[in-house]
């Protein structure tokens, strides 16, 4: 299960550059999220550690063997599509048994490994379905079982869960989990999905527009995003951003976000005249300043419900607070309003996300409270 | 019952009377003797008009007519199968390189211009080319040629179908450790299936209906069944009663073949 290291990969399509000199190191035996919107360029990068197609520079080493021009069965890499790709004429065993005839394995072997694989997966009952009659979860198996049964070292998965139901995408996480516990092969996940991220914290990296842009564990993706899209990503529900200008009075800098002031001192880091306040809608509460867990630092504003939505056990409101965008908030409970009712919130300036006008972030406004 | 109902169903019997009215007339021409044909007013039903015969399939079945059916077929059944492979890799190749150099709209339609050329203004100039090199009426001009004409509908069909093969398929094949070939003897080829066969099933349709270079290209040594119609006559007389009987019988291909493949003909007619 080999060290995984891209070093400047580019690559051409169309004419334009959908992959920016990336470089990155994936450790061995480890389950890997690559996480970005749609045409991130994850997909290329995710084929060319297949071996599907070739960068058009750089180099991709396993364990410092340099496997740039080999194909995905000299690599010995598998691959899972967002499709499945399952052949639709043949039987879900003959599926998983594909990549061992090619090996010209005998046929005693081949059933062997495939009967093993197969009931590793659970779908020892289903082998001599088509796909066409299968679930969903049950063609990922398949797919996942017909990846492995050559004995990849390393599987690759483009957006695994994204055409599986809510449970059936729980169940496939933590098959996952098991099976690169137990197998111990490198996984790496495509994803554009940020549960992904949260189901899989340990490596993260977070690609946007070609470019690699954070590399990092969960924690420290959402508590110090590089940049306002890794933030807006990175989370439960989409980061609220409000613009706001600095002014200077005195020895503090106010940031006068169009709902209220934020008052900081005066510090290097806020420079310039503009600014973005992050916050997120999980750090923001409903009620008055004496609900807040936290004391001191506190930030209020008013603003009338525009959508209350409950999912599961939470509930998201869209509070319009006269800006163009509502700020959304996430409550832990079933709390049910009305559109149109007046809401006071409240969230703590230490939990906000500075960044300047070009979307970098600057810092947290605890490390500036201290 | 609703009036667009009625006019509906009005529309569709004089639609019938169209296309079955002539199928009749033929059908009973081929059960006529030769007198019975030129009657007026025409002998319509069987048995109560005129009595059946079969002169005209005896006439066809005692002379080289039955040996036109098998040219026909040769002709046809050979120029669909050497037609096959260029197109399916062309079809491949235009459904999965869309980006490469030369794969365009344009090139795509100019290859399918050679199909909507009229037949008459290439006629001539390929029937001197095949002269000059010694190759009129033999099969291999007439071969050739419907190879070349059947190609762009056969392209332009399997394009379609190579398109519906989701490219993660080859993708997984390829990481399988399939090679080009493999992929397609294994996974393109069987995926595509009936609608491989209708394709085949509907070009070799066009060949055996195939009457204008069958006439002009062949006519004395390779004579196919359609180019065989215009040389039934007796004196001054046209043998419509054989003509009839070459009529029902050449009908007969067709009609197996669209029995068994209309699913996938409606398909490629409605542009699926």
């Amino acid at each position: 299960m080999p060290t995984i290291k891209l070093i400047n990969i580019c690559k051409r399509s169309n004419g334009s550059l959908i992959l920016k000199n990336i470089n990155l190191e994936i450790p061995n035996k480890s389950l890997y999220v690559v996480l970005g919107p749609p045409r991130s360029g994850k997909s290329a990068l995710g084929r060319i550690i297949a071996g599907l197609d070739t960068p058009d520079a750089g180099r991709i080493l396993f364990d410092d063997k340099d496997v740039t021009d080999l194909g995905p069965v000299e690599r010995n890499v598998s691959m899972v599509f967002q499709d499945f790709a399952l052949y639709p004429h043949l039987t879900a065993f003959d599926n998983i048994a594909s990549p061992l005839r090619k090996l010209k394995l005998p046929k005693e072997e081949i059933r062997k490994r495939v009967l093993e694989v197969a009931e590793y997966l659970k779908i020892s009952q289903r082998l001599t379905h088509y796909p066409s009659e299968l679930s969903g979860g049950e063609k990922q198996r398949v797919a996942i079982a017909r990846a492995l049964v050559k004995g990849a070292q390393i599987i690759i998965l483009d957006e695994p869960f994204l055409r599986l139901d809510l449970k059936v995408r729980e169940d496939m996480r933590a098959e996952l989990h098991r099976l690169q516990k137990d197998v111990g092969v490198n996984v790496i996940l495509l994803s554009s999905d940020p549960m992904d991220a949260m189901a899989f914290p340990e490596n993260i990296a977070f690609m946007q527009g070609g470019e690699l842009v954070q590399v990092g564990n969960l924690i420290e993706l959402y508590e110090n995003p590089k940049n306002i899209s890794v933030a807006r990503y990175v989370g439960m529900i989409e980061m609220n951003v409000i613009q706001a200008k600095i002014a200077r009075k005195n020895d503090k800098r106010i940031l006068d976000t169009g709902i209220g002031e934020i008052t900081l001192p005066i510090t290097p880091q806020l420079s310039g005249s503009e600014i973005l306040v992050g916050i997120r809608p999980e750090h923001i509460h409903i009620g008055e300043e004496g609900g807040h867990p936290y004391a001191g630092n506190i930030f209020t504003f008013e603003g009338r419900v525009k959508i209350s939505e409950v999912i599961g056990s939470e509930t998201i409101i869209h509070l319009d607070v006269g800006l163009a965008e509502p700020i959304r908030i996430l409550i832990p409970t079933i709390y049910k309003k009305n559109p149109g009712e007046v809401l006071r919130a409240t969230f703590n300036i230490k939990d906000v996300y500075l960044f300047n006008a070009n979307g970098q972030f600057i810092c947290r406004g605890g490390s500036i409270l201290g | 019952m609703r009036s667009s109902h009625i006019l509906g169903l009005i529309g569709l019997a004089i639609f019938g009377v169209f296309i079955l009215g002539p199928l009749y007339i033929t059908i009973i021409t081929a059960i006529k003797n030769i007198n019975d044909v030129f009657t007026i007013p025409p002998k319509l039903i069987p048995y109560a008009d005129f009595q059946p015969s079969s002169e005209a399939f005896d006439f066809i079945f005692n002379t080289r007519g039955k040996y036109t059916f098998v040219t026909s077929l040769i002709v046809a059944s050979t120029a669909t199968a050497i037609a096959l492979i260029p197109s399916l890799l062309a079809a491949y190749g235009f459904s999965r390189y869309p980006k490469a150099a030369m794969n365009d709209e344009r090139s795509f339609f100019t290859m399918l211009t050679l199909r909507m050329v009229p037949p008459f203004a290439v006629v001539l100039p390929i029937f001197l080319y095949w002269n000059q090199l010694g190759l009129f009426d033999t099969y291999p001009s007439l071969i050739w040629t419907y190879t070349v004409f059947s190609i762009p509908l056969a392209v332009w069909l399997l394009k379609g179908f190579v398109d519906d093969v989701s490219p993660s398929i080859e993708d997984a094949a390829k990481v399988d450790g399939y090679g080009f070939l493999d992929r397609l003897r294994r996974y393109i080829i069987p995926i595509l299936g009936p609608a491989l066969a209708a394709t085949i099933a509907l070009v070799w349709l066009f060949l055996w209906n195939e009457f204008l270079f069958a006439l002009k290209l062949g006519g004395s040594r390779i004579v196919t069944y359609t180019a065989y119609l215009p040389q039934l006559r007796v004196g001054q007389r046209v043998q419509w009663n054989v003509l009839g009987a070459i009529g029902v019988l050449g009908a007969i291909p067709p009609l197996i073949i669209l029995i068994l493949f209309r699913k996938y003909l409606i398909r490629v007619y409605l542009g699926r």
